[in-house]
């Protein structure tokens, strides 16, 4: 009876240092963002008083309701992008191809390269005066004047292309390891039942990458709602607000207007929001597995 | 084996405490360091700390000759200099204020400098800096105003100041056909001049962005001025001067209008404005790839080169173009400040005292881009370049950012309102609501 006693409590003191580190590195700041959430809190995390529901005021209005759309957009747009390029090249440089390994090698740069730099590299390359892809198509003659990639209409465009540039590596990388587990048996039996070329990809390959690309997915998308000093350093959230996401309204919301309390609803909000939409991918995942 | 198993996790859970008590000591290691710093003065040592905002290795030989020289002057007095990142300064700055830790000297700007003052952290200056009477007969009444609250207090002495004048390329100037003795003096003129640059030269005759940024903002609110004759934010009704004055928000109005030409009708700017800041085109007018655009002495430093050759310079400034109500642009006014928690106030104001001495203000202004701003400095041969002229005069009839805790706000609501307005997304009357309505629902008081 005492040893069925000691072996039931010993599962819990295995696990008391990680929960520990849990509590410590989730659990308290979250608790902390939750209550800042409800009151008026200055730069500095001073609590001033507490003030309800007041912080969440702002979730209905219409700026936020832009600001969510064009988040929403964003990730959607960015995650669909690097899903076709990341795939494309991923299947690419499974083949045995020359020079794979430098491929394979080079193409992990974006995703090394730090946001910053990224986002400070892009707006002078496509800087309308001195850019080098302006230059580079003015003096081929294939435009006459400038292109403002960072004007009001295409500096959305151009901050998603950019996260496809930054996003892509990563997928190429996940769906190569994943490439490489598929058995060369499955492949030559696939050949003998005549399933080459796109047929071979929708029956075999996608079916057999599926729990990797909703993985994958799923960590781009998260990651993309959090990104915030790439846009920030290429367009500051401008012009008009045209690339304003909900991780630049958030430092804005802290940083500018001093506001801790209502970047914290906002931070709340997008972390239900990812979260929801991250269990029903990985539920919807699960489901399909099984079938 | 059940011993192993039992031993491990305790060993983890032995560990994890060890790790708390170690933070724990690093924290009170703090505080020895302040009771020994503590009894360094009791010993009849006083110990200062020094502090900067921005780059340590820009600052550091600026100052430590300064405090080197104050320290033989006052062998009592330790100085400890201390420099901090801008970007950190925010949040850093206040969170010393709270707990009563602001260096003896602190240097604010004004972003962080009417929070703290609001706060209470800092001490009200202005006995100590009237009792002076050199020092405030050497600076400019102009620049004392914007260092001054509504209702009289100072709490910072103005040290690092500059305003947006006009720089202009004297060789496009002749090219086209213009005097480069005389640049223009209005608003009207400037566009006139530019528009003469571009057809003459082919090269847009002024630069001009209206990213939504701070300097953008400061380029409106300089606008704002030189059409109304005040200063876009009261502080003393906590409110834009145009929200209540009709007068003021027709004559705003026509600034944003004009701004919006500027930006769209006459064809004289760089292309794609909207993706530049105002001043991130030194670079385009150091290479000659514009005539004229708005810039402060901040762009002194950058342009020393050309600007070292004297009369051979094909760079010079003028004032900034003046509206119906003259030239008024916002003066950037940050300086040295002495905490309310400091305990050694006496000293504290003396090392301002060497700070602010002519030859010193000299080294920080030049050595930092700075206007002279002391009376005393201004018949220098360090300044007798023929572009300070302007950059000099014009000092004389700045006008202030808002006196606000807030300023970082109500300037972004006018830089995003003001961008909106130039890129006729909004009407004047639109934007100037916007800016109204975004700082009342933002207002932190």
């Amino acid at each position: 009876m005492k040893k069925t006693k000691k072996k039931n409590v010993l599962p819990y003191i295995y696990l008391t240092p990680a929960v520990i580190i849990i509590i410590a590195i989730f659990a308290i700041p979250l608790i902390n963002l939750l209550w800042y959430s409800f009151a008026r809190v200055d730069l500095i995390g001073n609590f001033q008083n507490w003030v309800g529901l007041k912080n969440y005021e702002y979730l209905l209005t219409d700026d936020f309701a832009a600001t969510l759309i064009r988040t929403l957009l964003w990730v959607i747009f960015g995650i669909t992008g690097i899903f076709i390029v990341g795939t494309t090249l991923a299947l690419a440089l499974n083949k045995p191809i020359p020079g794979r390994g430098f491929f394979r090698t080079v193409i992990i740069i974006p995703w090394v390269i730090p946001h910053v730099f990224a986002g400070t590299m892009w707006s002078w390359v496509l800087n309308s005066s001195n850019g080098i892809v302006n230059i580079v198509l003015m003096n081929l003659g294939l435009i006459e004047q400038p292109i403002s990639f960072l004007g009001q209409h295409l500096a959305f465009p151009t901050v998603v292309f950019i996260r496809i540039w930054k996003g892509v590596p990563f997928l190429v990388m996940s769906l190569l390891s994943a490439l490489q587990t598929i058995p060369s048996d499955v492949e030559e039996a696939a050949k003998l039942d005549g399933a080459i070329g796109l047929k071979y990809f929708r029956h075999i390959t996608l079916p057999l990458l599926r729990p990797v690309m909703v993985m994958s997915g799923t960590i781009l998308m998260a990651w993309s709602f959090t990104i915030f000093d790439l846009v920030y350093v290429i367009t500051g959230g401008g012009p008009l607000n045209v690339t304003e996401l909900l991780s630049i309204t958030i430092y804005k919301k802290a940083f500018i207007n001093s506001d801790l309390g209502g970047a914290a609803a906002i931070a709340i909000f997008t972390m239900v929001f990812v979260s929801i939409i991250a269990f029903f991918l990985m539920k919807h995942n699960a489901k399909e597995e099984k079938q | 084996m059940v011993q192993d198993f039992v031993r491990i996790p305790i060993l983890a859970v032995l560990l994890c405490v060890s790790t708390v008590i170690s933070l724990a000591a690093c924290g009170s290691s703090g505080e020895t360091e302040g009771e020994s710093s503590a009894e360094g003065s009791s010993s009849g040592q006083t110990e200062l700390t020094l502090l900067r905002l921005g780059d340590l290795v820009k600052a550091e030989p600026i100052f430590s000759p300064i405090i080197e020289s104050f320290e033989a002057e006052n062998p009592d007095i330790t100085v400890n200099f201390e420099a901090m990142a801008w970007d950190e300064a925010t949040t850093k700055l206040k969170l010393l204020g709270a707990q009563g830790d602001l260096p003896d000297v602190t240097f604010v700007n004004i972003a962080n400098g009417w929070d703290l003052a609001a706060e209470g952290y800092l001490m009200d200056l202005t006995e100590l800096f009237e009792s002076d009477e050199t020092l405030s007969s050497e600076i400019p009444q102009s620049v004392i105003d914007i260092a001054t609250t509504d209702d009289g207090a100072m709490y910072w002495i103005p040290s690092a100041t500059g305003a947006f004048g006009l720089w202009y390329n004297k060789e496009l100037f002749e090219q086209a056909g213009l005097d480069p003795e005389s640049p223009p003096t209005t608003v009207e003129e400037m566009i006139s001049y530019a528009q003469t640059i571009t057809e003459e030269t082919g090269v847009p005759g002024l630069g001009w962005g209206i990213s939504a940024t701070e300097d953008f903002a400061h380029v409106v609110e300089s606008f704002y001025s030189s059409y109304t004759g005040e200063d876009i934010w009261s502080d003393k009704d906590k409110c834009f001067t145009f929200e209540n004055n009709e007068e003021n928000r027709e004559l705003f109005a026509q600034a944003l209008e004009e701004m919006a030409a500027i930006t769209n009708d006459y064809g004289i700017t760089q292309p794609n404005p909207v993706e530049y800041n105002p001043s991130g085109m030194r670079t385009l007018f150091r290479d000659g790839q514009m005539g004229m655009y708005l810039d402060g002495v901040w762009a002194v430093k950058e342009l020393l080169t050309e600007l070292d050759k004297g009369e051979e310079s094909k760079f010079n400034t003028g004032l900034f173009p003046a509206g119906p109500a003259g030239s008024h642009p916002v003066m950037g006014c940050d300086g040295w400040a002495i905490p309310e928690a400091c305990e050694n106030k006496e000293e504290a104001w003396e090392l301002i005292q060497c700070l602010m001495s002519s030859d010193n203000q000299t080294s920080h202004a030049l050595q930092w881009g700075l206007l002279p701003i002391l009376e005393s400095e201004k018949g220098k041969e360090e300044f007798s370049g023929e572009y300070w002229d302007a950059l000099i005069e014009q000092e004389s009839t700045v006008a202030a950012r808002p006196k606000d805790r807030n300023v970082a706000m109500i300037e972004q609501a006018v830089a995003d309102g003001a961008q909106a307005a130039a890129m006729r997304s909004m009407t004047p009357d639109e934007a100037m609501d916007y800016m109204i309505d975004t700082v009342k629902a933002n207002y932190n008081g």
